[in-house]
């Protein structure tokens, strides 16, 4: 038998090591690929989109799950974009979706931006000592735009001081890219163990001048100061009328080695996105939505479990209390539904009451909330930060 | 039309307790969207920052 005893091993032509032993016989592996449970964000192959497969307008997360646009002047459109063979890069990677913003309507006010954003809970990062100055997050995506330039992403984290962190990267015009980037820890950033919006991944596609300035730098840490967030931006992005961005693949994961894309099952993507938002859509007429009781003359009261505990109690919205419908048992009562409130709403269940208009119901019976005759009624249960 | 905010109540042996808020947003006409009491839901932090900008709630029915 034969061994080999070597403090390190790096490749010829590399400036680091790829494998670091130690004397209690351990060792460090900078691997990159085949590696499990690295990524930290949700949906990174932008798969799931739970609201909408279609476009959508205004801030916020709208189509792609997880993934919100930050907006102001003119108007932007998101959607979930189906790619192709095409799509030379991330198509051979294995992804087909990615999240895509095309500038609507162009404004070239100082004040414009477009942006997309990640929000993370700050109980999710704890991977990463983000105040040591040798602990590293490392953010990698795919990305595309239709207007050659220079653009930045920037990390913003949010738990007590706001303090940013931006790195740039160029982009050929409609010429996919993937770029990553390492960030250190600094003694100043606070990252709350808790469940709010404690940290922010911001892919910024334009910012006008009333927030950016010449004078800032990248690669540094340094307090949030609105007007000069970022560099200013060289090419005008939102003052171009249906310039498109795209971004897929989104990796954010602890350590300085940029590793090989992880993807999950669709049902473990679906459960995780769940914490922030679900629906319940109805396509029939008449179709069963819950059993209820009655629980007052005009109203019936039924239990929503979510199907994964949410992040905190969410706000349910319907699509219409009147394509909803409030059924009794032989009494003759049944009647269209003209408000839905909730009565009792936590991140495991939400018990929701469904009110007639006449109030004719037995206290002591059973009932059925069902759709109405116009075979769209939908439910939505939302929790995002 | 403007958002509008009502609260809602619910009924308990000792009386009336302050349980929600519902929305309408700007457009509807009616108020489709139950919102908790909880800090943590960015809704209701919507409507606190709403409330502190002046503006007050419709009565509960």
């Amino acid at each position: 038998m034969s061994q080999l005893k070597v403090n390190t091993i790096r490749h010829t032509g590399a400036s680091s090591d790829a494998v670091t032993l130690a004397t209690d016989g351990t060792c460090t592996v900078k691997a990159t690929n085949n590696l499990s449970n690295r990524r930290l964000n949700i949906n990174g192959d932008m798969r799931i989109a739970q609201r909408s497969t279609s476009t959508a307008t205004g801030d916020g997360v709208h189509t792609v799950d997880r993934m919100g646009c930050n907006r102001s002047g003119g108007t932007c459109q998101q959607q979930r974009s189906t790619l192709s063979s095409s799509d030379t890069g991330p198509w051979e990677k294995g992804f087909k979706y990615s999240f895509k913003l095309t500038n609507t309507g162009s404004s070239s006010s100082e004040a414009a931006y477009r942006e997309i954003q990640y929000r993370f809970e700050g109980q999710d990062l704890n991977a990463w000592n983000h105040t040591s100055t040798s602990s590293y997050i490392t953010v990698s995506f795919w990305a595309k735009s239709s207007v050659a330039g220079t653009y930045y992403l920037w990390l913003r984290s949010k738990g007590g001081t706001n303090k940013v962190y931006s790195h740039s990267y160029t982009l050929a015009a409609n010429t996919w890219k993937k770029v990553s980037f390492t960030t250190p820890g600094a003694s100043n950033v606070v990252i709350n163990n808790d469940i709010a919006s404690d940290f922010i991944v911001n892919i910024a596609v334009d910012w006008g001048t009333d927030y950016t300035d010449a004078g800032t730098s990248t690669g540094s840490w340094a307090s949030f100061v609105s007007g000069t967030r970022l560099p200013n931006f060289a090419q005008d992005w939102t003052g171009t009328t249906n310039a498109t961005f795209e971004v897929t693949g989104l990796q954010v994961e602890a350590g300085s080695t940029p590793t090989d894309f992880e993807f999950r099952s669709y049902g473990d993507e679906l459960a995780r996105c769940q914490r922030y938002y679900y629906q319940e859509a109805y396509t029939e007429n008449y179709e069963s939505v819950r059993y209820s009781f009655v629980s007052d003359g005009s109203k019936q009261a039924a239990q929503f479990v979510h199907p994964v505990p949410m992040r905190t109690g969410p706000t349910v919205t319907s699509n219409g209390a009147g394509n909803f419908r409030v059924n009794t048992y032989g009494e003759g009562t049944d009647e269209t539904c003209n408000g839905i409130t909730t009565k009792f709403n936590s991140n495991n269940m939400a018990i929701l009451e469904f009110a007639k208009a006449t109030s004719n119901m037995d206290g002591s019976k059973a009932g059925v909330i069902s759709t109405e005759a116009n075979n769209d009624a939908a439910l939505y249960f939302n929790a995002e930060i | 039309m403007a958002i509008r905010y009502k609260k809602l109540e619910r009924r308990t042996p000792s009386g009336n307790v302050f349980n929600g808020i519902l929305k309408c947003e700007d457009g509807e006409s009616e108020f489709r969207a139950s919102i908790p009491l909880n800090e943590e839901n960015t809704d209701y932090q919507e409507y606190l920052e709403w409330v502190a900008a002046g503006n007050t709630a419709e009565a509960a029915d």
